[in-house]
Parts: C-alpha cells; sequence; structure tokens
C-alpha cells in the first residue's frame, strides 16, 4: 500500500487506488499456492504418436520424488509439488513471480495405453512421460527344458487380446501396479556453470 | 506484500514489430514466452532466478549490453514439432545499479536458470571510520 501519505491531489487518490488494487490482486494469486489449492497448473503438452501417447510438462526445479504418474483406463494423472523459493536473510526481493505449491492434473487419453510400458524422465526441468499403446505384436517366450537344464529355443506365443508389450521392443516393464513409474536414466546433464556467461558489451 | 521496488531494475517489455521484421522474427515473438523470475538484491550482488524449462546450456544467450540485462533460450526440436508450449524464452531488465561485468556468472540446471551480478564496489555500502 502507499505509504507516502500524501494523496491530497487528485492525481495521488488515483495513483494510490492502482496501487491498492494492484497489491491486492497480487495478494489474492500470491493465496493460493501457500493454501495449497492447486492451482492452474503448468503449461503441458499432450502429443499423439503413431504408436503411443507423450506427455510433456513444465517442471522447472521439481524432483522426480516430488511427481506422481498414474493411469488408470484413460486416465492418466500428474501431480506434483513445488517448493517456495525462500531468498538469503536479509535479501531485498526485487521481483516475485515464480509459482510454488502443490500441481494436479488430469488428461483423458484418446486411446488405451499399456501401463506397464509407461516411462518417464525429467529433463531440464520437462517431465515427460511417454505411453506406449498396447503393441499387437507376439511375445517370445524362452522355455526352459528342466531335464536338459539348457534353454530350448524360444517359442513365439501370440496372445489373444495383444495386451503384452513385446519384450524384445520395450524397456523391462515393472510388474505391480500401474502407478510405478520407471523412470529412464537418461545422460546427466551437466550442470552449466560458467564464469561472465554469454556476450557482454558496451 | 508491498509493490516490487523498481529502483534498482525495471523490466523492458518487449520491442513492438518493426517494419521490416522477418519470419523468424516473427515467429519468436509469437511462440517465445517471458520466463517467470525471482529477483532479490544484497548489498553485494542482485541475483536473477528464471524458469526456463528446455533450454539446454548451448542454446542460452545472456547478454548485458549498456544497462540491460538480456536472457534468451531457444528449446531444441519446439518448433519443428509445432508444438504449443513455447519455442524459447526471452525477457529483458534495464539495470540501474552498477555492476562488476567481469564477475558476472550464470548457471543452468533443471530448467532454471540463475545470473548473478556482483555489484559494483561504488554501489556497496561504504563504512566510513571515524575519527
Amino acid at each position: 500500500m502507499n505509504e507516502s501519505g500524501s494523496g491530497a491531489s487528485g492525481r495521488g487518490a488515483l495513483a494510490e487506488l492502482k496501487e491498492a488494487v494492484s497489491s491486492l490482486f497480487e495478494q489474492v494469486v500470491g493465496l493460493a499456492p501457500d493454501l495449497g489449492l492447486g492451482r492452474e497448473f503448468p503449461r503441458h503438452e499432450l502429443r499423439v504418436e503413431d504408436d503411443g501417447f507423450r506427455v510433456l510438462v513444465e517442471s522447472p526445479g521439481i524432483g522426480r520424488e516430488d511427481v506422481d504418474v498414474s493411469v488408470s483406463g484413460r486416465t492418466l494423472t500428474i501431480s506434483s509439488r513445488r517448493e517456495r523459493f525462500e531468498p538469503p536473510a536479509g535479501a531485498r526481493m526485487l521481483r516475485s513471480e515464480r509459482p510454488s505449491g502443490k500441481y494436479e492434473l488430469t488428461l483423458q487419453l484418446p486411446a488405451d495405453v499399456d501401463p506397464l510400458a509407461i516411462v518417464a524422465r525429467m529433463q531440464e526441468g520437462v517431465l515427460e512421460v511417454r505411453l506406449p499403446k498396447p503393441s499387437a505384436r507376439g511375445r517370445s517366450v524362452r522355455v526352459e527344458d528342466a531335464e536338459a537344464g539348457a534353454a530350448q529355443p524360444a517359442v513365439e506365443q501370440r496372445p489373444a487380446t495383444g495386451a503384452t508389450p513385446a519384450a524384445e521392443e520395450e524397456p523391462p516393464a515393472e510388474e505391480g501396479p500401474a502407478q510405478q513409474m520407471p523412470w529412464e536414466e537418461g545422460p546427466e546433464t551437466p550442470t552449466a556453470e560458467g564464469e561472465g556467461g554469454g556476450t557482454q558489451n558496451g | 506484500m508491498d509493490r516490487m521496488p523498481s529502483d534498482e531494475l525495471r523490466d523492458t517489455p518487449g520491442p513492438g514489430p518493426p517494419a521490416s521484421e522477418d519470419r523468424e522474427a516473427r515467429a519468436r515473438r509469437r511462440h517465445y514466452a517471458r520466463p517467470a523470475v525471482d529477483i532479490y538484491s544484497t548489498e553485494s550482488e542482485m541475483v536473477v532466478l528464471a524458469d526456463m524449462p528446455g533450454v539446454r546450456k548451448a542454446d542460452l544467450e545472456i547478454t548485458v549490453e549498456r544497462d540491460e540485462l538480456a536472457i534468451e533460450g531457444k528449446i531444441a526440436g519446439r518448433r519443428e514439432a509445432e508444438s504449443a508450449l513455447p519455442w524459447g524464452y526471452h525477457r529483458r531488465f534495464k539495470l540501474r545499479t552498477a555492476f562488476d561485468r567481469e564477475r558476472i556468472n550464470a548457471s543452468l540446471r533443471e530448467g532454471i536458470l540463475r545470473v548473478t551480478l556482483p555489484k559494483a564496489a561504488t554501489e556497496q555500502p561504504r563504512k566510513i571510520a571515524v575519527d
């Protein structure tokens, strides 16, 4: 709020009013994340690809442990939590725009996906979830001969509904509830530290 | 919350389209976003933290020219994919404090850009000894 205490002239009163409105707006917008009300979700995108879907969610500063991805039927739910930024003691905030709090996004997928083949990865602050469609391909099954003590050649097996993932194509799927989210181990994104980064002119 | 002080720094709004804007610049203006920032100031430095998810170090440009700090980062693959997500991020600030340009440094991690601008010695409070 305006602390100058002037406001005697018409122009001063208008400025005071503007400040009051903007201050109130900032307070209202600022309250939601603190109360964990689940504010508007970060930017995200659903991409339809030939063999499935890809969901991208902007998640700067959010680690794997703060993200939960689950699929139930064709409903995909992504929730995440971002900590509020705390400046060092005694620092003066000049801008405070970055959001924090809990987010939850629910998407209806246009088609079935294979819950066991879903993988997620976090790269440069972008969460990427790949949801392959159920594969119609057969799955090779190794048959072991107990007496001979060695594995027999694989037997081609075509499942009736085609819901089983092709073992040679997909990364090893984790058994268990669909909520388990296998994380892809991508190459380590090197931390970019530099002195005098970028061009400096003038 | 008090209105943010503007004595040390001021946002520069994006430039309007020039008469001879080419397709590249026009696409950038329409598809780039301004990153959300937290900026704080201490006696010795100003720190800018900007959310720029998807930007890789190699595609990041930070420029300090005269009294303006500009940050820009293109996100690989977004334009080709005709993504609805930003194709990049850019933002400029007018600096009203003198900085030690040689010691400005930046880091990019988990999609967050951190630019540290050490204040010039003249800007820092100087204790005056009293005889």
